[in-house]
This record gives structure tokens, sequence and C-alpha cells, in this order.
């Protein structure tokens, strides 16, 4: 079922917002503030996961394997909730828990925001996860594809850095 | 054998309690095959529509599990557990009464679908489930009273303490009455369903229903014969654990996995099959946790158990008391019960990640015989426990090599635990001829003085600490870098993973000052748990508890390093030698000459002269060490009490501080988890996160420079955790952790005619290196409890030959390997160890050891015995040709290596070394690696001289 963007009122939005508000919240706890050493490692995480997952929510519901999430959700999840809270939360806890506990906590996190926004907005409603039936599967599978977020920037950072210089890597 | 074994050999079993065995053993075998037929034809196949009342089907899984169970654990000890015998047979009897009354008085007339089986009668299937119960208890309750007629007593347990029940054990007495009078009902309940009106349409599948009735009286009985002798039984209430866990497993599967909402009527009432699933399930958990608890409690009061759970701790008893089997007619001097408790409270003791590996390997042990229908190996008959290890581990089947190794493993360090123990307890010492130093003649000696050495405890550190120069790893590398960089006027901080211990604390106790120098590092070995790598962790590293051996490094691996077609290190090598001799002046390093030297040593070199090897053959001679005015106590790997080794610890680390007040500071248990870099080209360290204290506090520390010295193992290590090194890791591809090699140690032990008292005077007294290249030749003895853990032999043998400790020597041939190892991160967290011996390493080995066992022959030896798997021993010059074959097996010969070497190789080229010339990581700015571990292949010889020659001349290129 496709939501259209003329849909989603103002006051759902704030409602994410302030639902955003609260996780990050919880976020800080693993981090109080950004060191001035890692911004820019914080700035290039976030401006490559951001944009390149706007484009790739769009792409794949192209392709049919994702439902359509209008242009405002599909914008505050990818640059709000991913490029900026994530890439908070990766910083926070990259040091601090296994690379096995980060992922359980994405995964955590994504299926949280997932659920959040299907209430608000009716998005992240698919009969099927790549074959697998259902909407959970939808929605879980796509949490647990979040759940790598860690392991890909660990890696994306390292090599990264051998082109972009100013990176904090561990 | 053990005395208890020998008891129960004297009396070995009847002909009847044979055959009883073997019935209770294919009985129990085919009752645990049935919990799966049972289990899990509701969930797929055929059978489906018969297996429709899923509590009864839960509860028929339990029945047949409890007493599967139980008849193995009869079956371990026909004689100790005639009891239980009793208890199989009345469980059947329940069965055929239950069923009997069902039939009689119940509604058996309706037929049940059994899918290719038809559709028989419930009264056909009764019936043949009573000619069944019936033939079992009819056949069991025959072998019982052949096997009772003439059958000696039982001796009495040994492991089982003679005292007074602890409060913990009668309160589980009292949980088990308790238990008896719910299950008693229960059981009642289960069959007045099945012939009560308002219940008969659900307690329909009657098969399944009296299986239920049977489970229940099944618990009755068990916990009734439990609570009759809480001591004694104790080990009894597994059966029940497992059947009580069992079932709400089934259960709780059931319910996740099928549609369980249609109803179960119970006299008018009609709840959901979800909700009484659900229920019993519940139920069956909360006995289940009381009598878990209650047992722990029980067992951990009885045997006084902090870190082994019981399990494994029934384990470590079964094997104490096994293993260490002395002779017909002799004793063992520290009974099972005693190794047990010294096991325990010296595995607390250990500082290290890894003690889980202790737990587990004692829990296989218990657990193994379950696999061949045997019940746990501690309620195995001793006689019988003894031949099972014999077969079973001894001569492993063709398994796949990873079941293979981890079998050996797993026995290996039961043995390894309770030689330990036994071997440690001063009551064994007599028998074997050892004297501690303390009680040898010698001239009164103290101990040394307060070390003038400041080490901060992590109590003195702050969140944050900032360093001009931070190295990591006090050891030979590191501490000799500190000495020359504060001597150059940097600031230094060493951060050392290990504890400070100072010599006037160094005691006796091997154990404990294995714990406590040692760290992991005792129990590091490869992936394939085959060979061990032992290395030092405490201030003074390895240094500390080495045998001070020097030896420069050999020109021709030099040459090699520096070929640019090989390594291409770009060494000064003039620079290098001027550093190693600057090393040697620091340390005093000198022929030991006026040490007490060992007696073996002695013998070794008599020996190679009557061998009729020149010096030009065979150059033997007293070594070169970094001691002064030794006194031969032999503990230099348990650490030097009295200041005689000139080590890290004792030398450099004091003398950098004296010498260059302000300019050394050492923290102490500190582990460097990892580093934090900035990116760049060059790449630039920027800080490292390190774990302090035992609540591994973070700490964040920064520097301008960082030197790696953490070890062979560990500098590879902290390097691939950081990013540094592998196909996606930072910078560029350089080959950390690769070419990893070693000086890989065999031993010979030899018998002499007299008493040679090898574990006096100075540990590692003479070398030997041949013309022939590849290998090396050290004497080496040690005190009791390492020579145990090492000596060739099991049973009997084993105990025989520590017997003869006193006139036993040996001598280590040690070949330098090829760079084929490789450090890893292991999946379950630290450093993973990847190696395997080449062939022709192994045949280098062969030859060094068959030249050694001329030498010894010569030297007046009886018998020489190599360290293998099984036991070899050679009675002459003749039989040393058998050598060959038997090493070319490396899963059976026993190897080990306390010189770990390469993983970060030193040569100009990124792509073939991880530091250049000046020892910074390739595509750093500035972190460098300043240990064993740059060197580009294996040396042969002792390192630990050639490690400080190389920390000398590097401080010149880090300054």
């Amino acid at each position: 079922m496709k939501v259209a963007d003329s849909s989603i009122r103002v006051v759902e939005v704030l409602e994410l917002l302030a639902f955003y508000g609260g996780l990050f919240a919880i976020i800080r706890t693993t981090m109080h503030a950004v060191e001035p050493r890692e911004r820019r490692t914080f700035v290039a995480i976030g401006l490559v996961w951001g944009p390149s997952v706007f484009v790739a929510n769009w792409l794949l519901y192209q392709a049919g394997a994702m439902s359509y999430l209008p242009w405002v959700n599909n914008f505050l999840h990818t640059f709000v909730w991913i490029g900026f809270m994530l890439s908070w939360l990766y910083l926070g806890v990259r040091e601090r828990e296994s690379l096995f506990v980060q992922c359980v906590i994405f995964a955590t996190f994504s299926l949280i925001v997932k659920y959040a926004e299907q209430k608000l907005f009716g998005t992240w409603e698919h009969d099927n996860f790549f074959g697998i039936d259902g909407n959970g599967a939808y929605v879980l599978g796509w949490s647990l594809a979040d759940g790598t977020y860690p392991l890909l920037t660990l890696f994306g950072l390292r090599i990264a850095a051998r082109w972009i210089r100013g990176l904090v890597v561990i | 054998m053990s005395a208890n074994a020998e008891a129960s050999a004297a009396m070995p079993p009847t002909t009847a309690e044979r055959w009883l065995r073997a019935v209770l053993r294919i009985l129990g075998a085919g009752l645990l095959l049935a919990a799966v037929v049972y289990a899990l034809p509701p969930l797929t196949g055929p059978l489906r529509s018969f297996y429709g009342e899923l509590p009864f089907v839960a509860n028929s899984a339990a029945k047949v599990t409890l007493l599967g169970l139980a008849c193995l654990y009869a079956a371990g000890d026909v004689r100790r557990r005639r009891g239980v015998v009793l208890l199989v047979i009345g469980a059947h009897l329940v069965s055929v009464a239950a069923m009997g009354v069902v039939l009689a008085f119940g509604e058996a007339s309706g037929h049940v679908d059994m899918g290719f089986l038809g559709t028989p009668s419930v009264a056909t299937v009764l019936w043949s489930a009573i000619g069944l119960d019936g033939a079992i208890t009819a056949a069991v309750a025959a072998l019982w009273l052949w096997a009772r007629a003439g059958q000696p007593p039982a001796a009495p347990d040994p492991l089982v303490p003679e005292a007074p029940l602890t409060p913990q054990e009668r309160r589980l007495r009292t949980v088990l009455v308790v238990l008896c009078g719910a299950f008693a009902p229960i059981g009642a309940a289960y069959l007045a369903g099945a012939l009560l009106d308002g219940t008969q349409s659900t307690f329909v599948e009657l098969p399944f229903v009296t299986n239920s009735v049977v489970l229940a009286a099944g618990l009755t009985l068990l916990c009734a014969y439990v609570a009759h002798d809480v001591r004694r039984n104790l080990p009894l209430t597994g059966p029940a654990l497992v059947a009580l866990a069992l079932a709400p497993l089934a259960m709780l599967l059931y319910l996740v996995l099928l549609d369980t909402g249609r109803p179960f009527p119970l006299w008018g009432w009609e709840p959901r099959l979800t909700d009484v699933l659900a229920a019993l399930a519940l139920l069956d958990v909360a006995l289940g946790a009381l009598l878990l608890v209650t047992v722990r409690a029980a067992w951990k009061a009885r045997e006084e158990i902090r870190f082994f759970a019981p399990l494994q701790q029934r384990g470590l008893l079964a094997v104490a008391e096994t293993l260490l089997a002395a002779p017909a007619g002799e004793v063992e001097q520290v009974p099972p019960r005693r190794i047990a408790a010294n096991v325990e409270s010296y595995v607390r003791g250990v500082r290290a990640h890894r003690t889980w590996v202790y737990r587990a390997a004692l829990m296989a042990l218990e657990l193994r015989p379950l696999l061949r229908a045997w019940p746990p190996l501690s309620q195995i008959a001793p006689y019988e426990r003894r031949r099972f290890l014999e077969r079973r581990f001894l001569e492993p089947p063709p398994w796949p090599r990873f079941a293979k190794n981890l079998t050996q493993v797993v026995i290996r360090i039961g043995q390894q635990l309770v030689f330990a123990s036994y071997y440690n307890d001063r009551a064994s010492w007599r028998s074997i001829g050892y004297a501690p130093f303390s009680e040898r003649e010698h001239e009164p000696v103290a101990k040394r003085g307060p070390l003038p050495l400041r080490v901060h405890a992590p109590q003195e550190v702050g969140e944050t600490i900032e360093a001009d120069v931070c190295i990591v790893g006090s050891g030979a590398g590191g501490a000799t870098l500190a000495y020359e960089l504060a001597k150059a006027g940097r600031s230094v901080l060493i951060l050392e993973r290990g504890p400070y211990v100072q010599p006037r604390d160094f005691s006796e106790n091997e154990v404990e000052m294995v714990g406590r120098l040692y760290g992991d590092g005792v129990m590091q070995q490869t992936e394939d748990f085959r060979f061990t790598v032992l290395q030092g962790s405490c201030v003074g590293g390895s240094t500390t508890v080495n045998n001070a051996v020097c030896f420069p490094p050999p020109e021709p691996v030099l040459a090699r390093w520096n070929d640019p077609s090989a390594h291409d290190a770009g060494l000064d090598l003039d620079r290098l030698r001027a550093s190693v001799a600057a090393v040697e002046r620091q340390l005093d390093v000198h022929r030991q000459d006026e040490a007490l030297l060992n007696r073996s040593g002695v013998l070794y070199v008599q020996g190679a002269q009557r061998a009729g090897l020149s010096p030009g053959q065979l150059d033997a001679a007293v070594v070169r060490a970094n001691i002064r005015d030794c006194l031969g106590c032999g503990y230099c790997n348990i650490g030097c009490a009295y200041g005689r080794k000139l080590s890290m610890l004792d030398r450099t680390l004091p003398a950098a501080q004296a010498e260059f007040p302000g300019r050394v500071r050492i923290v102490a248990e500190c582990e460097v988890l990892r580093l934090r870099t900035q990116s760049g080209k060059p790449a630039r360290v920027i800080e490292l996160r390190a774990a302090l204290g035992a609540e591994a506090r973070r700490v964040t520390v920064r520097a301008d420079t960082f030197v790696l010295s953490a070890g062979a193992i560990g500098s590879s290590y902290l390097l691939l955790r950081s990013g540094v090194g592998g196909l996606l890791g930072l910078g560029p591809r350089l080959p950390v952790g690769r070419g990893l090699c070693f000086n890989m140690g065999a031993p010979l032990t030899a018998e002499m005619e007299q008493p040679v008292r090898a574990y006096e005077g100075l540990q590692i007294s003479h070398y030997g290196i041949p013309a022939q290249n590849g290998f090396v030749f050290e004497t080496w003895f040690n005190p009791p409890v390492a020579q145990a853990v090492n000596m060739p032999g099991w049973f009997e043998r084993h105990f025989e030959n520590m017997r003869a400790y006193d006139r036993l020597m040996a001598v280590g041939v040690l070949v330098g390997t090829a760079g084929n190892a490789r450090v890893r991160r292991a999946l379950t967290g630290g450093p993973g160890i990847a190696y395997r011996p080449e062939k022709a390493d192994l045949q280098t080995l062969a030859r060094g050891l068959q030249l050694l066992g001329r030498v010894l022959f010569a030297a007046g030896a009886k018998r020489v015995m190599l360290n293998t798997w099984g036991y070899d021993e050679l009675h002459g010059p003749d039989e040393l040709g058998r050598i060959e074959q038997i090493v070319s097996d490396p899963d059976y010969v026993t190897l080990g290596t306390g010189h770990p070497q390469g993983g970060n190789a030193l040569s100009r080229s990124p792509k073939h070394g991880v530091v250049g010339p000046d020892f910074r990581v390739h595509g750093y700015e500035n972190l460098h690696v300043c240990d064993a571990s740059v060197f580009p292949s294996s040396l042969t010889v002792n390192p630990q001289l050639t490690v400080m020659g190389l920390a000398h001349y590097a401080a010149q290129e880090i300054a």
C-alpha cells in the first residue's frame, strides 16, 4: 500500500522527531559529545550513509523489494536517523562493545524505529522480505540488515582511510 | 592403579554382572533413542495424528530419557548401584500395572491411526506395550537376581566423604521428600484421568498417558532413592533434572511450531491446549529449578567448590582418581579429593581470560562416556573407568582431525590439572626423591630485598595518561628500549599487561607462581591445541621466567635477514653487533662456569665425548647467561627470588629509573585493547585504549610515539585488532601476523643408574650446537609439576617415571621452524595461532633427537623416553632409528615452544615486512614495533639477547 506524501501531516512529523529525540537521549548515554578529533569521522560516516540509503530506499522500492517511503519519511529516516543519530551511536559503542553486540544494538534500534514509523505514517508495509512471506519478516529482515551497519562502517572507514585524511580509525 | 581401582580390579565383575551391565547399556541406549522417536514425530512425518495429545507425548519423551539415564547409571557400577537397577525394574512394573489397569477399567475399545502402521485397536497397542515392558522387566529382574547371588559387597567409594550431612544436603533431602509427595499424586492423577468419565475423552491416547504415569512414578522412586542416602546418591539427581528439563523443552517446541489452539477438555472445563502446555511446562520448570538449586548448593557445600560447577568437579574427581595410578602394592600420597580441592584453589587464583577452557574440558570429560552408552565418567566403576579412558582417549578412532584433537586436548588438560595438583603437594615429594631448595643443604641465603622499582598500581592511574613515548610491554624488547630512550632524553611510559611481582614474593609453589607470572601465557596453544606457546606475562615479561640463556644472533641468520633477495631487513649489522655487545656488558652476560652447574649437564658433556663427538662435530659447553652467582635452586622458570637472574625486572628497569629519574614510568595490570589511528599518508596513532586492573577500567593513553613490544603473539594481535594489516585493514596491506615461527622444542628424558638430582643446579646449564645445521641442544630439568606435565607415560607408567624423578635428566632439542605459522584473531576472542609443523622441520627434529639419543646412551642412560601421546621408550642406540617414524606424526609427538618469533617482520618492502629498518610500521608516522615479532625468520638459538640487541639498536632510530 503506497502512502502518499500528501497524507503525512506535520503533527506526525513532529511526533516522529520527538520520538527520535527520545532515542537520541538514550544514544547520548554512550557518548556525550563527539570529540573534536572525531568530528571529521562523524561527518564522513553520516554523509556516506545518509544519502546512499536515501537513494537505495528509492531504488529498492523501484525494484519491488521495499515499500514506498514518502520523501519526508525517507529523508527523516536516512538523514536524521541513520546519518546523524546512528553515526553518533556508532562512535559511542564501537570501542565499548564487541562487534556482535554492536550489531545486535543496531538491529534492535532499527526495529524500534521502523515500528514507530509504521505506526505514525503507515510506512514499512510490505508483504515479504526477499521471498519470505509476511510483514513481520519484512520489518525484521530489514532490521537485521541494518544490524550490519557497524561491520560495514568498521571496514568502510578502514578502507576510506587509505584515501581520506583525518579519519579516526580503530 | 589407584587404590580404588585396585580394590575394584581385585573383585572384577562376575559373568552375571557383565551380562546385566550389557543389557542395561543396550536398554539405556534404546530408551534414549526412543526419546527422539517420541519428541519429534508430532512435528513432522506420517505419524503426526498418532502423537496428538502433546502433553502426554512430551511426558513420554521425558520418561524414556529418565529411565534410559537410570539404566546407564546402573550399568556404570552394577555393584554400587543395585538400588538403581531395582528402580528401573520398579518403573517398568508400574508401566505394566498402569496399562493393565487402563485395559481393565478404561476405554480401550477405540482404534488409533498410526499412519503407515495401520489402525490397530488401543487394546492391541497396550498389550504390545505390556509385552515389551514385561519382557524388559523379566529380563532385567532375572539378571539382577542372578548377579546378586554371589555378588561381592561393593567397596566403599573414597570419592564420597564420610562426614555428617551439611545443612545444604539436609535441605536437599527435604526437597526430595517434598517432590516425592508431589510426583506421586501427579502420577495417580494421570492414571485417574484415563479412567474417569470427565476426562476419558481427553486422556485418550493411552500409551502416552501411561507413560506419563511412569514418568511421575519414576521421579517419585528416584527422589526417594536419592533422599535415602543423599551423600552417596547425589549424582543420581542428574537423570531427574534432565527429565524435568526435557519435558518443558518439548512442550515449548510444540507451542512454538504447532497449532495448539484447540480445546483440551477436563471435567467440563475447556482450556486451550496452549494454556495446558504452558502451565505444565511452567510446573516442570519450577520443580526442576527447585531441585537444581538445592542440588548445586548441596554439592558446592560438600566439596567446597566456588570455581567449578558440580558436573565439572565430578569429572575432576573421576580423572584424579583414575589418571593418578600407583603400581600394584603402592599408594598415591595425595588422595583424589585433596587433588581436586587443590585444583579448585589453584585455578581460582589463575589470572587468565581462558580459565573457561578448564571448565569446558572437565565437563567434556565427565559427559563424553554418554556418547558410548555409559553414564558420566564419575559414575563408572573405577576399574571400568580406567579401561574406558585407555580405550577411548589413548587410541582415539580415526575421527575427523578436529574431533580427535579436541578429545586429546581435553584429556591432556585433565591430566595436567591432576598432575599439577598432585606434584605440587608436598606430600608427594618424598616419594619422588625431590627436595625443595629451602630444604637442601646450602649456605644460608636471603631472598632479594625490596626492588628499587616504582610501578604504578591500577588505582594510581587516572582516565587519561599523557606520555612522550609509550611502550607496550616490559619484556626484553620493551625494557631495553625504555632504558635506551630514557638515556637519550625521552620520557617513557611502559604499559605492562601482567602484574608486578617482586622477587621477594616469588615462592617455591610452582602452581601459584605459574598463575601469577604467566597468566594466559601458560594456556596459550595453537588452534588445533597441539602446540603450546609459553610466554610470561608480568613486569619483566618472559625474562622474569626464562632461563636467561644468551646467544648472539647467528651470523648466517643475520645474513639471510639482510639478503635483498630474502628478507631485505636493511639492518646495519656492525651496529647491531655493537648493540648486542653493549647489552651483554649491561647484563653481565658470561659463561656460567662459577654457577652451581646441573649434574645432568656434566653427564651430557661426558656423553658427547664418549659418543666420539669432537667439539667440531658438537660444540657442547656451559651456557652463557645473564646470571650472577647462581645458587642452583632450579626455579628459573618460576622467577628467581634471590636476585641472581639479571632480568629486566631485576636489572634493566630499576637501572632505568635510578639512572634517569622521572623519565621511566611503569603501569602494571594494563592491557592495551587497541590503537586509535588518524588516517593520512602517513597515518598517525593518536592514542591507545587500555583496560586497567581487575575491573578492566578503561583508560586512554596519548603519546607522541608508540612502540609495541608485547611479544611475538601480542604485538601482531594488537595490530590486527587495531585494523593494521590484512585485506580490509587500514593503510597498506601489510603481512601482519604472517611468518610467525618458533624454536620448536622436544625433550628426551633419560633415566640413569644413579641419582642425578637434576632439579638441583642451574636449570639450563649446558648447550650443544652440532655441525649439522638446524637444531641445538639444551640440558633442562624442571621442578616436579613442570616435569610431571611433560613426563611421558600414562597411569602407572607415568607414576613410575615420576618415582624415578631423582634419577632422570632431560635434554631438549630446539629446531628453528619455517615461518608457516600465523597469528590471527580467534573467534572466541584473543589471538589465534595457526600452525602445523612442516615435514622438513620434523625431520630436522628427528635427526636432532637421534643424535641426542646417542649422547645420552653414551652418558650411561638405561632408557630414554620421548614426549608422545602414547608412550615410547628406547633402551639402546640400536632403537634410535624408530625416532624418525615416531616424530613424523605431529599429532602424536608432543611439541611446544617458549620462543615464538616473527609476525611483524623487518623488511624494507611493505609487501614482505611490517616494519622497516627503523622499526617503524610501514605507512605510519609514529608507530613502531620492537620485540621478537620483528624477526624475519627463526633463530634456532634462544632469542632474548637478539631481542635486547635489536631494542638497543632500535632506540637510536626511534629516539
